[in-house]
């Protein structure tokens, strides 16, 4: 609740912060001497605000708006040159690197490397050591980091570092504790190092409710899940984005798995989940019931029936053809696109034929759709043959 | 009465309108430390080799651009992004623009089929490349309509479910698609229609071959000025409309938007200046019309650089047409002015630019006038003028202070020390000199939309050319 | 043989030098935007080993100038990129071989050696072709 409100319960804190101070500061300026009387620029401050809150008293004509203002207009005011400076002040100190924690974090990572470099390829014993003294997040980064770009004898090797550092036991143990973006780098790091003993913490953000989250236990548990690797498919009933499927479909092809029945997965009452079987079937050219992909091209959701089409089309399924031509004219235009295409398969003449019956009761935005996505040939011969309609149409 | 009644009005508008942009300042941060956080660890270039990947169209329209039509094309190829299309349509151009084209892409004249989804001027014949390595341009020649009829055009001939409009001569980064894409593949709920970029100042920065190699705060003052105006806009503005779902604009400069729905909604509006911002307003009615959730989206990576006008006449010209093109959206869609029927878009979108893009400059116009009037009755209280100017002033330097960090922040263009000293008294000279002119242009804008001039003004450009050769 | 290794990841760069270092080799490594075409000029490498998904500089650019600059060096493009049309292009930029992530770096030097052989066969066959139309 806070968290998707924070933006206000930031600002509410700031004004109530701010009130609450400027409070401070008008007892501050209603008294006439204060605790560091002799300060030079805080009493010339002091007597500002002094001056002017006189003058807006002694003037009969100024609201008591003003008035009731003052205070915290003159608390802002400070606070903003203090901003300014501050701000001004922190990006130079950056600029210079000589913010401390910044620069050991750079001088960090630099050593980070250079001992996983000489693990690898110099005195791996030494490195080790050195290894086990510094931050174990810094090192995991750049573990992963590594391990994503290359593959062959190397990655045993890192692989064994990241065992020998004890840092499988520091990734289940974060899993559990770490806010969520850092969840995503540690379950993202057992997938990749293949910590089994994770899994079982895993298993449950597969269905969270932050969809990063979500989607990198998702791919884990593809990984790290030996029997019924997408059993998440049949319990989800959140959405499975295209941006989710695609990463899921490279982490297949990546670990080349071996692959579920997608088939099975048809019936889910997700339709994302339908959409993302459907993908996978087609991707990987798997064979199954066609009865199941042509009740899909009539399924209620337009998502599922255009993918469904494009099962058709690349699996040629031309069982589907009648289908889709008895339900082309009341469908959505994105959909017919989708249909043009899957209709291709058919032959050439037939097509032409079916097109042509119902050129009259095609809208015009449809019509031009046709006539982009057929092939070539064809679509001369509609070219050739509206034009023929057209001179009829007026002789008449 | 009437003054001191005149005297707590201002009061209060100058004080809500700071907390609103306080406010807005808030989401902003948060909103741009999530993304930050989100995209930590994604990897964008998954998507150049996933065939789950959509594709994309970019829609480039060129109006006598001669000199540099050539580079502005190249410059496109470099584009990161697996399964894209390239549409170039050249508006009626009087120069020999299109001679160019065809002569450096090896360009034939295809057929191609007179109807069109959305209606435009004719078009005169549709280019494609005999070279297989251009295989993926296509280049239209229609007559002169405008922008928003040849972007028409171009939505016309293009064969993907998601088109980019762009200005031709804005330089994009190769992972501008990417990175704008990716929205419209991971939305759960809200369905998003368009996505647009962080629009950045290309002026005096070294640029070879469509890539900006060097980036510099430009040299003239007065596109510095924009320099600040820009961060601030996007990076405190635009993120936290995009935050709050109540996004009016995606610039014309950058912007991806889903081609079914803008085809749905009848294309670009060729009958106004701002048909960037119209077309936004307009998908978003049809959709709340439809009762079809959605959202509008804006990314803070900076994914297009783009020459602003450098001088006085051209920027007052670009204002002048910003105004009008305003004036007429917000004409336009007035139904929707706090109807609830509408959601965030009306009660919160639309509101805020009637009273912060349009009658801003009129109210701030009309607090000039009360001055010079309590000024002339010397019914002023100098100090407490003084003071309450001071305060409006050391806000607004604060505001463009907090810009630029989080410009550092997060994306870190101007690394330079120089370009540090040269940002930093930016924000102080603004609201003395640049604010002002804006306001009176603005005000221009209002009168000339009353004189009823929709024209678009070409927008001079000093073209990239010159400062390449450096 | 002098080569220069051009790669955002600092770790993955360090990584290829220690593969490529040899009695014959020098290496030198760049990992940041500016400093790669700078070492490029002052080095002036026989082999360039590159990404072009590289952050700040263009990948692309910096391959075509590469190949403008020193038209007889070697360019060896190591990128995460798949896309056909872009690996197309990478070539006719002047690439003379390309290495897709994630690669097996052990196998770099093989690979290196391979490419040489190749550029040298396609460098005679070119020769021959010139002489015998003469």
């Amino acid at each position: 609740m806070l968290r998707r409100y924070k933006a206000i319960a930031v600002f509410t804190t700031a004004m109530i912060l701010l009130i609450a101070f400027s409070s401070i500061v008008k007892s501050w300026l209603m008294q006439k001497n204060w605790v560091l009387e002799g300060n030079n620029i805080f009493d010339w401050l002091h007597d500002l605000g002094r001056y002017l809150m006189a003058t807006i008293e002694a003037n009969q004509k100024q609201s008591t708006l003003l008035l009731w203002l003052f205070p915290v207009l003159f608390t802002a005011l400070l606070l903003t040159v203090v901003n300014i400076v501050t701000i001004a002040l922190f990006i130079l100190l950056r600029r210079w690197g000589s913010i401390r924690f910044l620069h050991r974090k750079n001088e960090m990572r630099k050593k980070v490397q250079a001992s996983i470099i000489e693990y690898l390829y110099g005195d791996s014993e030494s490195a080790l050591e050195q290894m086990k003294q510094l931050k174990k997040q810094m090192l995991i980064e750049e573990i992963i980091s590594l391990r994503k770009q290359i593959t062959g004898s190397q990655t045993e090797n890192l692989q064994q570092l990241f065992y020998q550092l004890g840092l499988d036991t520091f990734v289940v143990q974060k899993i559990k504790s770490a806010r969520w973006f850092n969840k995503v780098l540690y379950i993202d790091a057992a997938q990749w190092m293949q910590v089994y003993a994770s899994f079982e913490l895993i298993q449950p953000y597969q269905y969270a409710g932050n969809p990063h989250l979500r989607n990198v236990a998702q791919m884990a548990c593809v990984n790290l899940d030996t029997g019924q690797a997408f059993a998440f498919l049949n319990i989800l009933d959140q959405s499975l984005p295209i941006w989710h499927q695609i990463l899921l479909h490279k982490t297949m092809v990546r670990s080349s798995l071996p692959l579920p029945d997608f088939y099975s997965f048809l019936q889910s009452e997700n339709a994302s989940v339908i959409v993302f079987a459907l993908n996978m079937i087609r991707l990987f050219s798997q064979k199954g019931s066609k009865d199941e992909i042509i009740r899909l091209v009539t399924h209620h959701d337009p998502v599922v029936r255009r993918n469904a089409l494009r099962v058709v089309r690349d699996l040629n399924i031309y069982e589907a053809i009648p289908v889709v031509k008895q339900n082309f004219l009341g469908e959505t235009l994105r959909v017919q696109v989708g249909m043009i295409q899957a209709l291709s398969l058919d032959k050439p003449q037939e097509t032409f034929e079916f097109y042509r019956n119902i050129w009259l009761d095609t809208p015009r935005r449809l019509q031009a759709e046709i006539l982009k996505h057929v092939s070539p040939g064809l679509q001369a011969m509609l070219l050739k043959d509206m034009e023929r309609v057209q001179i009829e149409q007026k002789q008449n | 009465m009437a003054d001191i009644f005149l005297n707590n009005l201002f009061l209060i508008i100058a004080a809500l309108i700071m907390a609103i942009y306080l406010f807005l300042g808030i989401i902003s941060m948060f909103q741009l430390i999530d993304y930050k956080r989100a995209n930590r660890y994604t990897e964008f270039n998954a998507l150049l080799s996933s065939p789950l990947a959509p594709g994309v169209t970019v829609i480039a329209p060129a109006y006598n651009e001669s000199k540099t039509i050539v580079d502005n094309i190249k410059a496109l190829f470099t584009i990161q992004y697996n399964n894209y299309e390239i549409i170039l349509v050249n508006d009626g151009s009087t120069d020999d623009t299109l001679n160019r084209i065809i002569q450096e892409f090896d360009l034939v004249e295809t057929e191609y089929i007179a109807y069109a989804a959305l209606p435009t001027q004719p078009v005169k014949g549709i280019y494609k490349s005999r070279n297989q390595a251009y295989s993926f341009l296509t280049v239209v020649d229609k007559q002169n309509g405008g922008k928003a009829d040849a972007l028409n055009a171009g939505i016309n001939v293009s064969h993907f479910p998601y088109f980019v409009a762009i200005d031709v001569d804005s330089i994009v980064i190769p992972d501008a698609l990417q990175k704008l894409v990716k929205p419209f593949l991971s939305h759960t709920d809200n369905k998003t229609i368009a996505t647009g970029g962080v629009i950045r100042i290309a002026n005096s920065c070294k640029i070879e071959n469509g890539q900006v190699v060097q980036v510099n705060v430009p040299d003239e003052y007065i596109a510095r000025f924009q320099v600040v105006e820009y961060l601030r806009a996007f990076l405190m503005g635009r993120m936290a409309w995009s935050k709050l779902n109540g996004l009016l604009i995606i610039s014309g400069a950058l912007g991806m938007f889903d081609k079914d729905i803008v085809v749905q909604c009848g294309g670009y509006n060729s009958n106004t200046v701002g048909e960037d911002m119209e077309l936004v307003v307009r998908m978003r009615r049809y959709l709340y019309e439809q009762g079809v959730k959605h959202k509008v989206e804006y990314i803070p990576d900076p994914l297009c650089w783009t020459e602003v006008p450098a001088t006085h006449d051209a920027l007052q010209r670009q204002r002048n047409r910003w105004t009008r093109g305003n004036m007429d959206t917000l004409k336009m869609h007035r139904k929707l002015f706090f109807n609830p029927k509408y959601g965030r878009l009306g009660m919160l979108g639309y509101p805020f630019w009637l009273f912060f893009e349009w009658l801003a400059p009129l109210v701030e116009a009309g607090g000039y006038v009360f001055m010079l009037f309590l000024l002339m009755t010397s019914m002023i209280n100098w100090p407490v003028f003084l003071f309450l100017l001071l305060f409006v002033y050391l806000f607004s330097v604060s505001f463009s202070f907090y810009a630029v960090l989080f410009d550092e922040f997060t994306f870190h263009r101007y690394h330079r020390f120089a370009h540090l000293r040269k940002l930093f008294i930016i924000p102080f000279i603004e609201p003395i000199v640049y604010h002002p002119l804006n306001v009176y242009w603005a005000i221009r804008g209002n009168i000339s939309f009353l004189k009823g001039n929709r024209k678009w003004d070409k927008l001079e450009r000093q073209g990239f050319s010159n400062t390449a050769s450096e | 043989m002098k080569i220069l290794i051009c790669e955002s990841n600092p770790l993955l760069v360090q990584l290829m030098g220690k593969e490529l270092m040899s009695e014959q080799n020098e290496v030198h490594l760049a990992w940041v935007g500016e400093e790669m075409a700078s070492q490029l000029t002052s080095f002036a490498p026989d082999i360039l080993i590159t990404e072009v998904l590289l952050p700040q500089i263009n990948g692309f650019e910096f391959i075509h100038n590469a190949r403008l600059q020193f038209p007889n060096m070697m360019i060896i493009v190591i990128s995460s990129l798949i896309s056909n049309r872009l690996t197309e292009l990478i070539f006719r930029l002047g690439a003379d071989e390309y290495i897709s992530k994630p690669f097996d770096p052990t196998q770099l030097n093989n690979h290196i050696q391979r490419a040489i052989l190749r550029k040298k066969n396609s460098l005679i066959s070119n020769a021959i072709d010139y002489v015998t139309k003469i």
